[in-house]
């Protein structure tokens, strides 16, 4: 029966749509009454709270969210005998709803809306976008020489009901423009403007988009959202903030989309590709998507706390990159405003519980699970050319740390010492020998509180790169299956309140549609050994150690072993009262602490045929102490702590190598048993296997899953988003009862089964959206169009706003002509103001961590594009966070387009933009004609992709007239700005920091 | 619809483009752009939300002094002659309960009662117990009002900093400051309304890590993330022009820019390209309105012996205190001070002692000298770390305490807060509360309320949910505190 009713009702909706007046909201214009356009939102933002899906903490048992619900509440169409109503007219603070408590005032509009709602008999329809999307032929227009493609239809189809018609086709010159930037990031050359203004023949315009959607630098542009979604950083996030290693990932994505890689295979292989049938090493780089979430090294860490946050913030992530879905609020409670439960949290959760996350690591480096490969894009010699590039400049900065230059040479001016050091002062700079900066830097180090910290932070920071260099590959963080573990819901989110009563198994909200799964063969169930510390001993330097207090200095435990061939399995556990850290084969694993919880590590892919050797320095903080480790390969206890271990009080430089000659230090001493006193440290079965349950490849199958009815919406917006500057849905991460509703469902759900048919074809969705007519109109409107539609929603107009941090940047030095377009590599420094980063981090400790302190990359480095610019979370990098980039330490799929004077001052002032406007004035010099006219034009040309108009030129001719002959009387000044060059380069390198500013140039329209 | 989301971005075009009505440029500015500009003027200060303030604000503006890494509750402010007597002596179990510690002291086989390091004193009208270790504080202790039963759950400092900032220890959230911002707006059109000041003290050196989240936006409009000032010629990132550049040029190059906006303003008609030609007048202002808040040499010579010698330090903690003060009197809504060095595991006597020596002179001189000019009672002003410190020792006895966020002391002053007063009552080991425990949830309420907020009713929509500062477990005003 309802059903009957709710289709007669929207049929009535359809013969309705006609009417529009200029000025309102969609919701107040349409005189037909749309459920979920219309109506839910009032609930959602006004009653879910109370009565929605969270039953738990709900009112009164009602639920607004459902048909049965909203029956009981709302279906007496007599609005005297609807106490719904009653109650939502009452002033009376016991009966009124919402109540006053909650701060909740509904406006008249929306009582009104209601009221037509109640008296329409109060249709209810299901949430929009958990409907599969439904096929409609792209409506009949009047003016249908304008359409192009369908997605016109159903543009123009809205805009004729208003009454509007399109906006003018933008002009040939705006199109190559707006094409080249939203395809590739990078403004037109003037040459690819002259050769598509002079290709006349039909099909010009199809011609470029298909040339820009063969671009290299279309994946590095669509690469950029991506790494915003995906959090992808270059440091820990947590805490210390140490440097990862995750750009080979980023290399995958680029190559990813530049290959055209479908969508459903982009996510499979992002999701599970560690899953696949005889998954590749690159099909397991992609999972390094899941493995961007930020970890920490803290000292106090309690590992499990942090591995569940890690967990949650996957859970985050997935939800709101592929579903659009926030599901946050249910890891402590039902959620208020979607049905999406808290046991849906946790099942969700369990698709990725069962992987290896330590939850204390990302020292310096990587957190295991890790792979060492070659990158997608960058060739193993290029690599290690990167690297030794860079430790190269490093070991420039020992002598001259960046910071510190400028207080050196003023300090040069005054400094008196031995005779070393006056030979040395007196001689010209670029004259002086190691010899001289010895005697400088060490006469200057010792009035500088800085020097010798920079000095070990950079001698730390090329040990880790020899690292690097040495294994020839660089590491990546990755996916990898531990075993089965039961998950459990965690009281209101608490990682410590499992709730026992409450297991559940991996699966998808039980509001979607079924995750279809085949429980496989029952595989051979793999035996846990008996006892991993069956024979182990708890070990240390000194018999009394279990006993009496020892001192805390660090002691060093090496065991070497050999191995016939690479085992199948190995599990190396370790701990240390009070801590340790293990490394295996010179590579580290990892810390540990406190010892009740044995560090367990997978080392399968790290041992070798032949030696191996164990290393750890383990630390006592007072009372007793010892060491305890047992490695268990292929099921059997095959090494142990033992008193054939060695132990030393002296590190020496090679400790953790296999090739380390240890017989200059002692054997260790065997104190006791595993189980002995005070430790009594005993083998604990883990809990019984769980059942087999769904994969994260399962997820991903079901993501895809044709009736799935959010992920391929989710991704088309997306898409749509970055084309058009929002989103048809305007909250791209929420698709749920509190997002918005699509300013073009039926266009929206035609985008989305056009992209499942045509295999998620990337390119191809983009190909349709940017040769549509609604993508070609002009940008420009009439003032009255802006004030009547400022966000664009009837999209009768192209968008205008402003870049993305990253393509400003890049644009300034493609501009200048200094942009290198190399794709791909490890990340690099272009400069930043000095002291950022050492400001707020550990810099200084004694034992430098990475990426404490910032070193700028040498001119080769300062000219890559910008998503290659190392980022840091704590402290990133400042001309990107000006700009609206996001801290990627958590999923974020929107951007903020602000506008503010900090912007201004970047623009103007970083170094940065003043070497691109002084590039600039070179490259206009040089190419821009002989006269001052031809060369304003040229320059304002290269800028803007067009020719400046008249009184645009004069403008600029004049002033550059009027700069020119200050520059002239004022040399100093001009040798300032033109670096040793003339008047004439000065400026026009005050010309092109105007040009450089224009709104127009960093603006997409 | 995002209705906040549309309400900010109009107004962001709106408020910063009346802010060019001042500049050099402004006049030939409306002239360019014609009627369209002065429409969308109106007069007033860069405004916050309409609705705010809910209430008549008892502070117009708010310092806050963050001492991060943790400071010794035991060993400042909350005063426990038990642990003199039982100094060495193994914390009760009873006290110690079951409560997590963290993974650095967990392990420990003994917990052992630690007494203060220096002797307590009576201080004031009010009769206060502090610390010798804050001399100076100890003379203004009846102008602030000390919590001693603060608490939060967090136990290590990236979630426990985090946590007491943003509101919660998950990692999005925006700070404080951001939410101040985007609630009041600025009362200044030549300076932001939220800036941040940090400074190192010579207790442990590093000190933890601190993060730009701290003061970050979270998903508000990323304009309201703290701006921090630094030392040297760019207090502001980028804020001097470049070397050959003089203030005329800048002039004369903003003038052209300007006029070609308003020329592709006047083909486009869209109005963000007005807001951009304002937000040029604002940067150009700010290059004279920051180097005139960070020169000193107009403060007479008693102020500065008032803040102590390393006021003239620039970058100090004195030093920022002083213009925390100046950036007050300019009408900056919120300034905090970010001082690091508190996180006292090893060698307690030796470096609380140097962090009390680095911060106690100034922090009271800021009190007293906001208090001279009349500033103190709307001005508000907060003291306090992410958590406390055990009473145990950690690493042997006098060597260090470990983390405590199960109680901890704070202080708060000015606007509306009531003088002389203590509030919150601790065990005899402050180990627990006992009675009147401040969540730190309860404080940011607090601070909001002081500022005219209501902390449930200052809201932004993302993620499908009304997100509040306090997050959505319940906080309470602490209202005994307030005069």
């Amino acid at each position: 029966m309802a059903n009957r009713k709710i289709s007669n009702w929207n049929l009535l909706v359809t013969l309705l749509i006609g009417s529009f007046s200029a000025s309102l909201s969609l919701a107040q214009q349409t005189p037909g009454l749309q459920f979920n356009r219309d109506i839910r939102p009032i609930l959602s933002a006004h009653c879910y709270q109370c009565h929605g899906p969270d039953e738990e903490h709900g009112q009164a048992g009602l639920r607004l969210d459902t048909e049965t619900g909203i029956h009981e509440v709302f279906g007496e169409t007599d609005l005297d005998q609807n106490t719904a109503w009653q109650r939502l007219q009452s002033k009376d603070p016991d009966e009124q709803m919402p109540p006053p408590t909650v701060h909740s005032r509904i406006s008249r509009e929306e009582i009104d809306r209601l009221r037509r709602w109640i008296g329409q008999g109060a249709p209810f329809e299901e949430h929009w976008s958990f409907r599969l999307p439904i096929a409609s032929p792209p409506p009949s227009v009047n003016q249908t020489d304008w359409v192009r493609n369908p997605i016109d239809r159903f543009v123009l189809a809205k805009l004729e009901s208003k009454g509007w018609r399109p906006g003018q086709t933008a002009s040939r010159q705006q199109l190559i423009r707006r094409l080249t930037l939203d395809l590739t990031g990078l403004p037109p050359t003037p040459s690819e403007i002259d050769s598509f203004l002079a290709d006349q023949q039909p099909g010009a315009y199809q011609r470029l988009v298909d040339r820009l959607l063969q671009s290299p630098h279309l994946g590095e542009r669509l690469a950029v959202p991506w790494l915003d979604a995906a959090r992808y950083a270059d440091t820990n996030g947590f805490s210390i903030d140490d440097h990862r290693d995750m750009w080979l990932w980023r290399e995958w994505v680029i190559d990813a989309f530049n290959q055209n890689m479908p969508y459903d295979q982009f996510l499979t292989e992002q999701l599970a590709g560690d899953l696949l049938e005889g998954a590749t090493d690159r099909q397991r780089l992609a999972t390094g998507f899941l493995r961007n979430s930020m970890n920490t090294h803290e000292g106090g860490t309690l590992p499990e706390e942090y591995r569940v946050i890690y967990l949650a913030d996957k859970v985050d992530t997935v939800a709101t990159v592929f579903l659009g879905l926030t599901v946050r609020c249910a890891q402590c409670h039902d959620h208020k405003y979607d049905p999406i439960s808290q046991q849906d949290y946790y099942r969700f959760y369990a698709f990725f519980d069962t992987a290896h996350e330590p939850g204390s690591g990302a020292e310096n480096g990587n957190t295991e699970p890790t792979l060492r490969m070659d990158g997608p894009l960058t060739s193993p010699d290029l690599f290690r050319q990167d690297i030794q590039q860079r430790i190269d400049t490093l070991r420039q900065y020992l002598v001259h740390p960046p910071e510190l230059v400028e207080a050196r040479s003023a300090w040069e001016k005054t400094a008196t010492g031995n005779e070393a050091l006056q030979k040395a002062l007196s001689t010209e700079v670029p004259a002086r020998d190691e010899d001289d900066w010895k005697a400088i830097n060490q006469a200057f180090a010792a009035t500088s509180r800085l020097w010798n910290r920079h000095v070990a932070n950079i001698e730390r920071e090329i040990g880790f790169l020899q690292r690097d260099l040495k294994a020839g590959q660089s590491s990546v963080m990755v996916m990898k299956e531990q075993g089965p573990r039961q998950t459990y819901v965690l009281t209101r989110g608490q990682y410590d309140l499992p709730d026992k009563s409450q297991p559940v198994q991996a699966n998808a909200p039980a509001m979607l549609p079924k995750l279809q799964f085949q429980p496989p063969e029952p595989a051979q169930k793999q035996a846990e050994p008996v006892d991993p510390w069956q024979g182990a001993k708890w070990i240390w330097n000194d018999a009394r150690a279990a006993s009496v207090p020892q001192d805390n200095r660090p002691k060093y435990f090496r065991h070497r072993f050999q191995l016939a061939e690479r085992p199948g399995s190995a599990v190396l556990r370790v701990t240390a009262d009070n801590r340790c850290t293990t490394y295996l084969n010179g590579q580290k694993l990892g810390n540990q602490q406190p010892w009740m919880t044995p560090a367990r590590y997978e080392i399968t892919p790290h041992l070798v045929d032949g030696e191996n050797v164990i290393a750890v320095e383990a630390v006592n903080a007072g009372g007793p102490a010892g060491l305890l480790a047992s490695l268990v390969i292929d099921n059997q206890v095959q090494q142990m702590t033992d008193g054939e271990w060695f132990v030393s009080d002296q590190p020496t430089d090679d400790w953790t190598q296999v090739d380390f000659d240890n017989e200059r230090w002692e054997r260790a001493v065997e104190l006791g048993p595993a189980n002995m006193a005070p430790w009594k440290m005993a083998h604990r079965p883990s809990v019984p296997a769980v059942q087999n349950q769904p994969s994260r490849l399962d997820l991903a199958r079901w993501l895809v899953d044709e009736r799935n009815p959010l992920t391929a919406r989710v991704a088309v917006n997306r898409y749509w988003q970055m084309l058009f500057g929002q989103g048809l849905v305007r909250t791209p991460n929420d698709f749920g009862a509190q997002g918005t509703f699509p300013t073009h469902p039926k266009l929206l759900d035609w985008l989305a089964i056009e992209f499942r048919q045509q295999d998620w074809n990337v390119k191809q969705l983009l190909k349709t959206i940017v040769m549509s007519a609604t993508y070609r109109q002009s940008a420009a409107a009439s003032p009255d169009r802006f004030r009547e539609d400022p966000q664009n929603e009837w999209l009768g107009r192209a968008s205008r706003f402003r870049l993305p941090a990253e393509f400003i940047r890049d644009g300034a030095m493609a501009i200048a002509g200094t942009l290198d377009p190399r794709v791909g590599g490890p990340s690099v420094y272009p400069r930043q103001p000095h002291g950022l980063w050492r400001e707020i981090s550990h810099f200084g400790y004694t034992k430098p961590f990475s990426a404490q302190a910032f070193y700028p990359s040498d001119p080769t480095g300062q000219s890559r594009r910008s998503l290659y610019t190392f980022w840091k979370r704590t402290s990133p990098p400042p001309s990107m966070i000006a700009f609206d980039a996001p801290t990627r330490e958590v999923c974020s799929v929107e951007r903020s387009r602000t506008n503010t004077p900090l912007q201004a001052l970047v623009l103007l002032n970083d170094p940065q933009y003043v070497q691109a406007a002084r590039e600039l004035a070179r490259r206009t010099i040089d190419e821009g004609g002989a006269s001052i006219e031809q060369r304003a034009a040229y320059l304002f040309r290269l800028a803007t992709s067009r020719q400046p108009d008249q009184a645009e030129r004069e403008i600029l001719v004049q002033r550059y007239r009027s700069i020119y002959q200050q520059f002239c009387q004022d040399p100093v000044a001009a040798r300032d700005l033109a670096r040793d060059q003339d008047a004439e380069l000065a400026a026009w390198t005050a010309i092109a920091s105007i040009v450089l500013n224009l709104d127009e140039v960093i603006t997409r329209e | 619809m995002e209705p906040q989301l549309e309400y900010d971005r109009a107004i962001t075009r709106r408020q910063l483009f009346n802010q060019a009505r001042n500049g050099v440029g402004a006049a030939a500015l409306a002239s360019l752009l014609g009627s369209s500009a002065s429409a969308s003027s109106a007069q007033g200060e860069a405004p916050g939300l309409p609705d705010v303030p809910h209430f008549p604000p008892r502070a117009k503006r708010a310092i806050y002094l963050f001492q991060s890494g943790g400071p010794s509750h035991l060993d400042l402010f909350d005063y426990k002659p038990t642990l003199a007597d039982q100094h060495g002596q193994p914390l009760p179990e009873s006290v110690r309960g079951t409560q997590r510690v963290t993974g650095m002291t967990a392990g420990q086989k003994a917990f052992l009662t630690n007494a203060p390091i220096r002797p307590f004193q009576q201080q004031g009208q009010s009769g206060r117990w502090i610390s010798d270790l804050l001399p100076h504080t100890a003379k203004i202790v009846d102008q602030i009002a000390i919590l001693k039963a603060v608490n939060t759950e967090a136990i290590n400092h990236d979630p426990g900093i985090t946590f007491i900032n943003t509101g919660s220890q998950q990692i999005g959230q925006p700070s404080l400051g951001a939410w101040l911002s985007y609630g009041l707006g600025s009362e200044n059109e030549n300076l932001p309304g939220y800036m941040v000041l940090i400074s190192q003290g010579t207790g442990k050196n590093p000190g933890q890590p601190i993060f730009s989240r701290l003061w970050s936006s979270g998903y508000l409009p990323s304009r309201h993330q703290g701006v921090r000032l630094r030392t040297g010629a760019n207090p502001v990132l980028h804020l001097t022009n470049p070397p050959g550049i003089d203030r005329s040029t800048r002039r004369q190059q903003l003038d052209d820019l300007a006029a070609l906006n308003a020329r592709h303003f006047s083909r486009t008609n869209d109005p963000e390209i007005e807001t951009r030609i304002a937000q040029y007048e604002m940067a150009y202002r700010m290059q004279t309105s920051v180097p005139d808040l960070t020169d000193l040499s107009d403060e007479p010579a008693h102020i500065l012996e008032m803040y102590g010698p390393d006021v003239r330090k620039p970058g100090s903690y004195a030093a920022n205190c002083l213009l925390a003060r100046r950036m007050i009197e300019r009408g900056v809504r919120f300034v905090q001070l970010f001082h690091r060095g508190w996180d006292q595991h090893v060698s307690l006597v030796e470096h609380l002692t140097n962090q009390c020596r680095d911060t106690d002179q100034a922090s009271a001189a800021l009190v007293t000298d906001l208090q001279q000019r009349g500033l103190l009672d709307d001005t508000l002003v907060v003291w306090g770390g992410e958590f406390g410190r055990t009473t145990y020792s950690q690493g042997g006895l006098n060597a260090g305490r470990d983390h405590h966020g199960r109680c901890f002391s704070m202080w708060m002053a000015g606007g509306g807060i009531r003088p002389g007063i203590e509030h919150g009552v601790t065990d005899d080991y402050g180990y627990n509360v006992l009675s009147d425990g401040v969540h730190i949830r309860d404080l940011n309420a607090t601070i909001l309320h002081q500022l005219g907020i209501d902390h449930r009713r200052l809201t932004f929509r993302f993620q499908g949910l009304d997100q509040k500062l306090t997050g959505v477990e319940p906080a309470r005003v602490v209202n005994e505190i307030l005069t």
